[in-house]
């Protein structure tokens, strides 16, 4: 993952909780980073290990909290380092989920060095879109749940986002229904 | 309005350099100079085998899906360099049917661009790619030194760490002292502390008890300030502490440290709690000057002597203490030494100042200062006048002992620790017949062992036991000397021990001969008849009247020590030792209150259960012994093991019910009568299945229950036989009380016991439901017979009837497709060939089956060649293969194979026709491949694999599961769409099975099928390979032959006629076997083509005509449409030398005729 990632983490704990809760959470993961830079790829590991000890230090799940990074990263991280670009991914929330699968892949071209996910569309509705997650890592589809709830509120739309198939059941790939 | 533009292909270059263009076909016919660059192009076949497009991931199957990427970001791959992406976007071009990728390689840094053969030039103008590298490129940079920054720091954080660290162990040093620290300023506010100062939550000074902080205010409120150093003592949690306290004035604070002097406190303590022990001690203490005057006297001594302390002082203590009584040479002594400066002790009578004495014991110690020099003289003075009054009181009591000692019935010898006698009486010399008088032997050597041992009959040991116990000095009871006179003396030795220290020894003597000698009798008497009942094999026990044990054998109570505890115990105690079953308590103990209520003897069984599930049988008696006064004394009780008695009646009582039950369970009827035939006794299987109750059956004859029409056989067939031979077997028609018939298989055997009337024990069970349903099963074999020949019947005039028209349909075709025919002629009788082709394996594959299931398929044994197997497979499906544009190929073929295997080489033929005509069959572009392999390579045997697989539409998984099921096929459409029975797959299945092979099938719907055979063939050399008949067909002898067709099928005279007229036979048709006769009769021939199933003469019939009547031995060759298994043996059975079954292929035909003609040499020439 880049530098980003983990930054955002710490960005999410630190405001939320405030700096002694982080350097708690980093010295129980064994991640002895001070400083993430934001295009350096780092192991995919640390971030686990991040998500694990903050769930930990908090007290909530490892999926809560990959749900709120994930809204955090939209909400936040997006708004503040991306605006432009989130912006020009689309007018409303049914056209930025439409152009998603354009815009993940225009966003390669940021970061040369990730292995990213592939998102397609379907069962494109008035109120409602399938989108499937494609992707080599395991266990992050809270992240991707929060992702699609953060593209909800960044429109300042009510959504249900429903996990309709998972890899867990034997299946290629994720599928969220997002309602709205 | 819409503009339509076209470039050309240097400006399509210009502008997107690495184009791709693609074809319908999916061939790349155009492409950009920039993307030529990056790939070896000779390589590229079809884009779809070359490129993968894995963003959006989609299967690329046909240009179809290339349209569908239309207007999508997508990203190409090559097959063989997966690291070099080329990103872009396809657009349709519809007007040419192609489609149109641009776009630019997807490079992760600017150093790609070289290592991929590119330069600035190879990109088009507007493609800022190489401008975002660049901008990548710088941001690495900047990321390089951020990266350096950040490392840096790290670095300066790990050092700042290790600094603190550092920092922290010095802390720890003071930290870790045990002793308060503090620092204070001079308002007394706390700077700073150590963990132990941390701990002085209160602190008592002075009597008050103080807050930390308070008390360090107070004290700075009291010090001064311009002391440099000072020191106080406070208390905290227990702890004493001394505190220095150094004052920093520049610093501006005091530092106060902190000492435990707990110890020192405790030990200040002790030495006051000393003090006043003296002063409060029950004994009188002095002290005095070096002169003896007194200076000092405690509480005790002013309470024991009545003086106090004020009197005394100043005095000599002999001057008021001593009086009358007083020992002057105590007094001399004591003034002796101290006058010398020598401590001392004494005991001496002084006086009180009441006037009353006491006595006194005085330790006296001089006390020296450090030059040695003697300053006081101190004394402990304790009150013994008790103690010395004890004293007196034991004096007296030890007389009293002496004068005891003296008038003892007992020999009594005092002794001294140095062996000298201290005391003895007149009993001791009596015994020893000494004439010495006790007083006269006092002080006397008593080590008189030597001396007194004559007296005795063991002398020397006496003398050795005697020095023996002086040595242990250790008490010994009841040892027991006889003397030489027959006394016999008991002898006690008692060492004296006061205070562990050994102060002399009392012997006593004792004579015991009277004593002796009647216990001697008694136990003599008691261990006679102990022995008898130790011997006795029952328990026997004695019981007082309280029911108490007196006495137990050993069968009754084993363990000798139990047996010894278990005396003056009742049962209740040993059953509570030995944690026993109490059930038995009760019974015992209430035979005994009868006994002794009723005086009588009682006995009575008991039981114990065994560990191994088994138990002991116990019969118990007990009777009670009565005295003078008619009162139980005692009873006396014994046991007998009566368990075999008890078993033995147990499995009597077992034994019968087992055989009861067997008899009245029985399934089979069980009955004795005599040996008139009267029943003496039945079994319940009697009512169960002729209908009668016991009392109807039991006294009469068994013939009574049968039909009338088997009476008359009873005796004779039964009665007499079993009498004969003892035993007798049979059927008996029994009949039934409802009066039904039942058939009973009996087993009857003569029993004679010696002194009993003989009888007959029989054994019947009921057959009649198999009587009846054998009779059932042969009318059923019959009825199952006649219908599997009337099939099989069918079966051959369904294949002869269908048969014999295809012959001439065939055969007609083939001289068809010899004549000038226009491609339309050419094309409609192809149709009528495969049409005809196609019917005749349906034909033969429902023949097969039928086969098959008659189980009426031989199969051969014999050496094949293994390569001519698939070679002829190929040689004969290559056309049909070709007909549709597949490939018949062998991709493979073991070189190990063995080139002789043994086994039914048409049989495998058949089936691999089979497979691969349906390959073929279902395969519509593509392959059929045939491949062999040997998968296990024995001396002997093979295992060999052989796969047949196709590029065709393949099957779904869940229909492989029937497709060895007969008449399946996969869907309706399949059999509209190609035709077949659907017996293809079951037949080679079977086929398969009855060779030992397996057959498995691997498929994919739309991507084709695999068939699997596995065969085990033994080896086989040359000699194993079947003669061949000379395969050469020579039609040139057939020229001039005259050969005779006899068919009633008009058609069918015609195909053979048609075939050897070519090669200029002289053909005769007849229509019956009677005109074949009548022919043969006038003209002799070279061959006889003979139909078998014709009108007025059969072709069996006229054959046998042919060789018996003509006594012809030309060659006849049956020509029939009959199929079936063994009809070529029907033929050569009549007399025909070979058979050809129709509609039979020319080649064959035209080699059976010439090969019959040529060998054919007619005896009789006279026609020729």
């Amino acid at each position: 993952m880049y530098g980003i990632v983990n930054k955002a983490i710490q960005d999410l704990v630190t405001e939320n909780f405030g700096m002694d809760k982080w350097e708690l959470i980093k010295e129980k993961s064994g991640v002895d980073v001070d400083f993430f830079l934001s295009n350096e790829p780092y192991d995919d590991d640390i971030t686990y290990k991040l998500a694990g000890s903050t769930a930990d230090v908090i007290g909530i799940t490892v999926g809560e909290v990959l749900n709120a990074f994930g809204e955090w990263w939209i909400l936040r991280t997006g708004k503040e380092k991306y605006a432009g670009l989130m912006e020009a991914g689309g007018n409303n929330l049914k056209e930025f989920l439409v152009n998603l699968p354009l815009f993940h892949n225009r966003i390669m071209l940021m970061y040369p060095k990730l292995t990213p996910p592939e998102f397609k569309v379907s069962n494109i509705e008035e109120n409602s879109i399938h989108v499937h997650y494609h992707s080599k890592r395991e266990g992050l589809q809270e992240f991707v749940r929060g992702l699609m709830t953060g593209i909800a509120k960044m429109y300042s739309v009510n959504a249900v986002v429903t996990l309709i198939q998972s890899r867990d059941n034997g299946n290629t790939h994720e599928i969220f229904k997002v309602s709205w | 309005m819409t503009n339509n533009y076209s470039f050309n292909q240097n400006q399509l270059n210009r502008l997107f350099p690495f184009y791709l263009l693609i074809n319908k076909e999916m061939k790349v016919i155009s492409k950009g100079s920039s993307i030529c660059k990056l790939y070896n192009w000779d390589k590229v076949d079809c884009f779809n085998k070359f490129f993968k497009i894995p963003r959006p991931f989609t299967q690329i199957d046909s240009f179809e899906d290339l349209i569908k990427l239309e207007n999508q970001l997508v990203v190409l791959e090559a097959e063989d360099s997966k690291s070099l992406k080329i990103r872009g976007q396809f657009e349709y071009l519809e007007d040419a049917q192609q489609m149109l990728f641009v776009g630019s390689p997807w490079f992760g840094s600017i150093e790609q661009v070289r290592e991929n053969n590119l330069t600035i030039e190879d990109f088009a103008k507007h493609d800022p790619l190489i401008d975002l590298l660049n901008v990548l490129k710088s941001q690495e940079i900047t990321t390089d030194d951020l990266k350096e920054l950040v490392t840096t720091i790290n670095n300066q954080k790990n050092d700042l760490k290790k600094a603190n660290k550092e920092i922290y162990d010095i802390a720890l040093f003071p930290k870790q002292n045990p002793d308060p620290n503090i620092r204070i300023n001079f308002e007394g506010d706390i700077l700073q502390n150590n963990p132990a100062a941390s701990n002085l939550d209160f602190i008592e000074f002075e009597g008050e008890l103080y807050r930390n902080d308070l008390f360090f205010k107070m004290l700075a409120s009291r010090i001064d300030k311009n002391a440099k150093r000072w020191n106080f003592e406070a208390q905290s949690n227990k702890i004493y502490y001394s505190f220095d306290c150094i004052v920093m004035s520049n610093e501006g604070y005091i530092n106060i440290y902190g000492r435990d002097i707990t110890q020192q406190k405790i030990n200040q303590q002790e030495l006051e709690k000393l003090s006043l022990i003296v002063q409060e001690t029950t004994n009188a203490v002095i002290i005095t000057d070096a002169k003896g005057k007194l200076e000092w006297v405690n509480k005790a001594f002013e309470k024991i002597t009545g003086y106090t302390l004020p009197e005394v002082q100043g005095e000599t203590p002999g001057k008021f203490l001593q009086g009358e009584e007083t020992d002057p040479e105590s007094v001399a002594y004591m003034r002796e030494r101290i006058k010398n400066s020598q401590p001392f002790t004494c005991e001496i009578y002084n006086y009180k100042k009441s006037g009353e004495g006491y006595w006194l014991r005085i330790n006296g110690q001089p006390i020296f200062d450090k030059t040695g020099k003697l300053t006081n003289f101190f004394a402990l003075e304790e009150d013994i006048t008790a103690e010395k009054k004890a004293q007196e009181k034991i004096r007296t009591t030890v007389s009293r002992m002496t004068s005891l000692i003296t008038n003892l019935h007992d020999g009594i010898l005092l002794g001294n620790i140095d062996n000298t006698i201290a005391l003895t009486n007149n009993r001791f010399c009596e015994i020893f017949n000494s004439n010495m008088k006790p007083d006269e032997m006092k002080g006397l050597n008593c080590t008189m062992a030597s001396d007194l041992k004559s007296l005795f009959v063991d002398s020397e040991v006496f003398e050795l036991r005697v020095n023996e116990i002086l040595k242990n000095k250790k008490l010994v009871t009841g040892d027991q000397l006889e003397m030489v006179d027959g006394r016999i003396l008991e002898r006690d030795f008692i060492p004296i021990w006061n205070e562990n220290k050994y102060e002399g020894h009392l012997w006593m003597y004792s004579d015991i001969t009277e004593k002796v000698t009647t216990n001697k009798k008694i136990a003599e008497l008691r261990n006679f008849y102990e022995k008898i009942l130790d011997n006795i094999p029952s328990d026997i026990a004695v019981f007082d009247n309280e029911h108490r044990y007196l006495y137990i054998n050993p069968k009754g109570l084993k363990n000798p020590e139990l047996r010894k505890w278990i005396i003056g115990k009742k049962d209740e105690d040993f059953i509570k030792r030995r944690k026993k079953n109490s059930n038995l308590l009760a019974g015992r103990r209430s035979a005994f209150n009868e006994i002794m209520k009723t005086k009588q003897l009682k006995s009575w069984e008991e039981e114990f259960p065994k560990k191994d599930g088994s138990s002991q049988y116990m019969m118990r008696n007990m009777y009670p012994v009565i005295n003078k006064n008619n009162k139980v004394e005692l009873v006396i009780a014994y046991g007998v093991d009566i368990s075999e008695i008890k078993n033995i009646q147990q499995q009597v009582l077992k034994s019968e019910k087992k055989y009861r039950d067997l008899i009245n369970n029985s399934l089979a009827i069980i009955t004795t009568h005599n040996m008139a035939g009267e029943f003496i006794d039945v079994n319940p299987m009697v009512k169960k299945l002729y209908g009668y109750n016991d009392d109807e059956v039991i006294g009469r004859s068994l013939v009574d229950f049968m039909p009338n029409e088997d009476k008359p056989f009873f005796e004779e067939t039964y009665l007499n036989k079993i009498k004969a031979e003892k035993e007798c077997t049979g059927i008996f028609r029994v009949l039934h009380k409802d009066g039904s018939i039942v058939y009973s298989f009996y087993n009857n055997f003569l029993k004679e016991e010696k002194g009993e009337e003989p009888y007959v024990i029989g054994f019947a069970v009921d057959i009649t439901s198999r009587i009846l349903a054998e009779k059932e099963l042969k009318v059923a074999k019959k009825v199952t017979e006649q219908l599997a020949q009337t099939k099989q019947n069918f079966l051959a005039n369904m294949s002869h009837e269908i048969r014999t028209p295809m012959n001439a349909i065939m055969g007609m075709s083939r001289q068809l497709l010899k004549s000038n025919l226009n491609e339309k002629q050419l094309g409609y009788l192809n149709n009528i060939t495969n049409a005809s082709e196609n019917l005749l394996v349906i034909i033969n594959d429902i023949l097969d089956l039928a086969k098959l299931e008659a189980g009426k398929l031989s199969f051969e044994k014999i050496g094949f060649e293994s390569k001519l197997v698939v070679e002829n497979i190929i040689q004969v499906m290559l056309h049909k293969a070709e007909e549709k544009g597949l490939q018949l190929i062998n991709s493979f073929c073991d070189p190990n194979i063995s080139p002789i295997l043994i086994g039914d080489p048409h049989r495998i033929n058949q089936v691999l026709l089979n497979l691969v005509s349906n390959a073929i069959k279902f395969t519509e572009v593509g392959t059929v491949d045939i491949s062999c392999k040997v998968i296990n390579n024995n001396e002997l045997t093979q295992e060999v694999e052989i796969v047949v697989s196709d590029t065709g539409i393949g099957m779904e998984e869940s229909y492989l599961e029937n497709l060895f099921t007969k008449f399946s096929q996969e869907y309706k459409s399949v059999a509209r769409n190609f035709g077949g029975t659907g017996l293809g797959m079951s037949i080679t299945k079977s086929l398969v099975d009855l060779m030992g092979g397996s057959i498995f099938v691997e498929s994919e719907k739309g991507k084709g099928t695999s068939v699997f055979l596995r065969f085990i063939f033994e080896k086989g050399t040359l000699q194993d390979m079947p003669k061949k008949p000379n395969a050469v067909v020579n039609t040139k002898n057939l020229k001039g032959k005259k050969i005779l067709v006899v068919d009633d099928n008009r058609m069918n005279r015609m195909v053979a006629s048609l075939i050897l007229k070519e090669f200029d036979v002289i053909i005769t048709e007849v229509e019956n076997g009677e005109e074949a006769v009548e022919h043969l009769k006038r003209k002799a021939c070279d061959l006889v083509l003979m139909d078998l199933q014709m009108p007025i003469l059969n072709g069996y019939d006229a054959t046998k005509a042919i060789r018996e009547v003509l006594k012809s031995s030309v060659p006849i060759l049956a020509l029939t449409a009959n199929a079936i298994k063994g009809e070529s043996e029907k033929c050569i059975a009549a007399g025909m030398n070979d058979y050809l079954s129709k509609p039979f292929d020319e080649d064959t035909f035209l080699q059976k005729v010439t090969y019959w003609v040529d060998k054919f040499k007619p005896i009789n020439n006279v026609f020729l």
